[in-house]
């Protein structure tokens, strides 16, 4: 009997569980044909050394530093040469929150809704599309178009932390979002600050739904999404039924590519112009400095110093467009990590930039 | 919930009630447990957070002729670390068992009978997970054998259990979400919904006790191993070894 004791003690005090690998081991970047309307086509043909390609695939699996990505697609010239999907191969179907990668559509529906005639300035101040809601706060109806697509609105919004006001919105506390956002107060006189917050395009996307009379995510999928052949996503609306404008898209990295592709085809896709050639100029231009390395367009980034405008989501969501290679890449992450868990642009730029030297 | 409570607080009232009348001994112990957690959810990637959980427990021992009845209960508290710090809040409201005497040597005292408890523990990564709230809630009962024999001076209790039958909650697997919620009715409700029976084809808990007792003093020492393990998707496994540090307070003996 001692025996047993002991080894049943033994047994006990030793036991202890380890860590399932956090990636799956790299077997190859050839993409998959599903279906989905991408054309795709091999590094080779499309002037990219498949080599160092290879090369970059294995270092980015094995780098402890980026055990979040869940993603790295590589397009050239419109086609698919190489992807991989490091957690789960079931990802490339697999719809992920793609956070603040929704500003960036809420940047190419405002063009859309321009090109259109719906919105006829983006100097309209906000009183010409919510008047209802803006008799309660006067001091607001001022803000133009201009002023939320470039978060200028000097509206007190903050989006970090458990005392901001994303957190209440993530638990949906407010009744009515557009009101709660309204309701902060004024941190500036609009135009006269940049502050990136989720609130500016939450009132982007009531603007549109007043003035459409379609909540922005049905309103994408008419004039935006059906029309580039995005069809595998969702996009959650508040309880209010108003459509979340600073994120809300969940979608796949290929989705998140047909979108990229549109803005980097200067608005057209399959020989349609979805969005004026203007707007995306202007949609990406670097309009205000925010740092040294980054510029903020029409709810789009710039890296001027690299001349790539992007797409960038909470967590590490990224579609990189790169004009002067014809080159887009994307790259997805766990979504819901916080601060140094993150992968920020400054981690994603470099995998850009041997990409691009990969390139012929 | 507060009729289960309610039910079970008679229950104990009563049976410490019947063992007074009868003049046999119940015993009252309070128990400190600083425990070394491991804790795997496929929710949080197959990472093994590893941490401290500090645990209070109450236990209440009734000698029933020569079989035993106890109830315990537990409140737990930690914080724990992989990429990421965790927390997790645990607590068993009863543990119920009634055992059954098998020998009848004085020195050497075994027992065995079936437990019936109830398990919850809630967890947040909130650097890996953000407010999103998991958890795992058990219903289980089983065998538990007890063991009592002498050593040297002391005794050496033993206590070994493992779940038969199971009703468990666990989050939903499905695709993340932007929305979540922690409110007070959120930790109450979500362990009671999406519930699953099953034996060990889904759920094993085991728990192992090893207690150094020596007579004539309430102060006892005690090592503990308790291994939690849900095998559907999203799996949990949970390890804990602890240090107990128990107290009798209140004893008597009315004959």
């Amino acid at each position: 009997m001692r025996m047993s004791i002991i080894l049943l003690i033994s047994l006990a005090m030793t036991a202890c569980m380890r860590d399932e690998p956090i990636n799956m081991p790299f077997v190859s970047f050839q993409p998959r044909e599903i279906g989905d309307g991408l054309v795709i086509s091999t590094p080779l043909e499309e002037g990219i050394d498949p080599e160092k390609l290879n090369s970059i695939y294995n270092s980015v699996h094995a780098d402890e530093n980026l055990w979040s990505l869940r993603s790295l697609l590589v397009f050239k010239n419109n086609k698919l040469v190489a992807e991989a999907y490091l957690k789960d191969d079931n990802d490339i179907t697999s719809r992920h929150l793609i956070w603040s990668c929704t500003k960036q559509v809420m940047g190419i529906l405002t063009g859309i809704a321009v090109d259109q005639g719906i919105i006829s300035s983006i100097n309209d101040p906000l009183s010409e599309y919510l008047p209802e809601v803006l008799t309660k706060y006067p001091e607001k109806s001022a803000i133009t178009i201009e002023q939320l697509i470039t978060m200028q609105s000097g509206n007190d919004y903050n989006n970090d932390g458990v005392g901001g006001e994303t957190d209440k919105v993530l638990r949906q506390i407010p009744d009515n979002i557009t009101d709660f956002v309204l309701s902060r107060p004024m941190r500036n006189e609009p135009g006269t600050d940049f502050n990136y917050n989720d609130g500016d395009p939450q009132l982007m996307s009531a603007v549109l739904q007043r003035a459409t009379g379609l909540p922005a995510d049905a309103w994408a999928d008419e004039v935006l999404f059906s029309k580039i052949g995005v069809g595998n996503y969702n996009w959650v609306r508040y309880k209010d039924g108003t459509s979340l404008g600073g994120f809300g898209i969940e979608t796949t990295p290929r989705e998140m590519a047909k979108i990229a592709m549109c803005v980097g085809d200067s608005g057209s896709s399959g020989g349609q112009q979805i969005v004026s050639a203007d707007w995306i100029t202007e949609m990406t231009s670097p309009l205000i400095e925010v740092s040294e390395d980054y510029s903020f367009g029409y709810y789009w980034w710039i890296n001027t110093s690299r001349n790539i405008h992007f797409t960038w989501g909470h967590g590490g969501q990224f579609a990189f467009i790169v004009p002067d290679y014809q080159l887009i890449v994307v790259m997805t992450s766990l979504p819901n990590t916080q601060g140094d868990y993150q992968i920020q642009a400054d981690e994603a730029l470099p995998i850009v930039d041997e990409i691009i030297k990969a390139c012929y | 919930m507060t009729r289960t409570f309610a039910i079970l607080g008679i229950l104990c009232y009563c049976m410490t009630l019947s063992s007074q009348d009868t003049g046999k001994k119940t015993e009252h112990t309070v128990s400190f447990k600083p425990q070394y957690i491991q804790i795997k959810d496929e929710f949080n990637y197959g990472l093994v957070n590893r941490g401290l959980n500090l645990v209070g427990e109450y236990t209440l021992v009734s000698y029933i002729d020569k079989n035993i009845f106890s109830y315990q209960a537990e409140l737990g508290f930690g914080v724990n670390y992989n990429q990421g710090v965790g927390m997790i809040w645990s607590l068993k409201p009863f543990d119920l068992y009634y055992g059954f005497r098998l020998n009848s040597n004085p020195a050497i005292q075994i027992t065995l009978g079936p437990y019936l408890a109830g398990y919850y523990k809630w967890q947040l990564y909130p650097e890996l997970q953000s407010g999103h709230m998991f958890w795992i809630s058990s219903y289980e009962t089983g065998p538990r054998m007890e063991l009592s024999l002498p050593v040297k001076n002391r005794i050496l209790h033993i206590s070994l259990s493992t779940s038969l039958v199971s009703l468990n909650s666990r989050p939903e697997y499905t695709s993340e979400q932007y929305y979540y919620s922690l409110t007070f009715s959120d930790f109450v409700s979500n362990p009671h919904t999406n519930m699953t029976l099953g034996s060990w084809n889904l759920f094993n808990h085991t728990d192992l006790r090893l207690e150094l007792i020596q007579a004539d003093k309430d102060f006892s020492i005690a090592y503990e191993f308790e291994y939690m393990g849900y095998f559907e998707a999203p799996a949990f496994s949970y390890i804990a070894h602890s240090i107990n540090l128990n107290w009798k307070i209140g004893n008597k003996k009315t004959k």
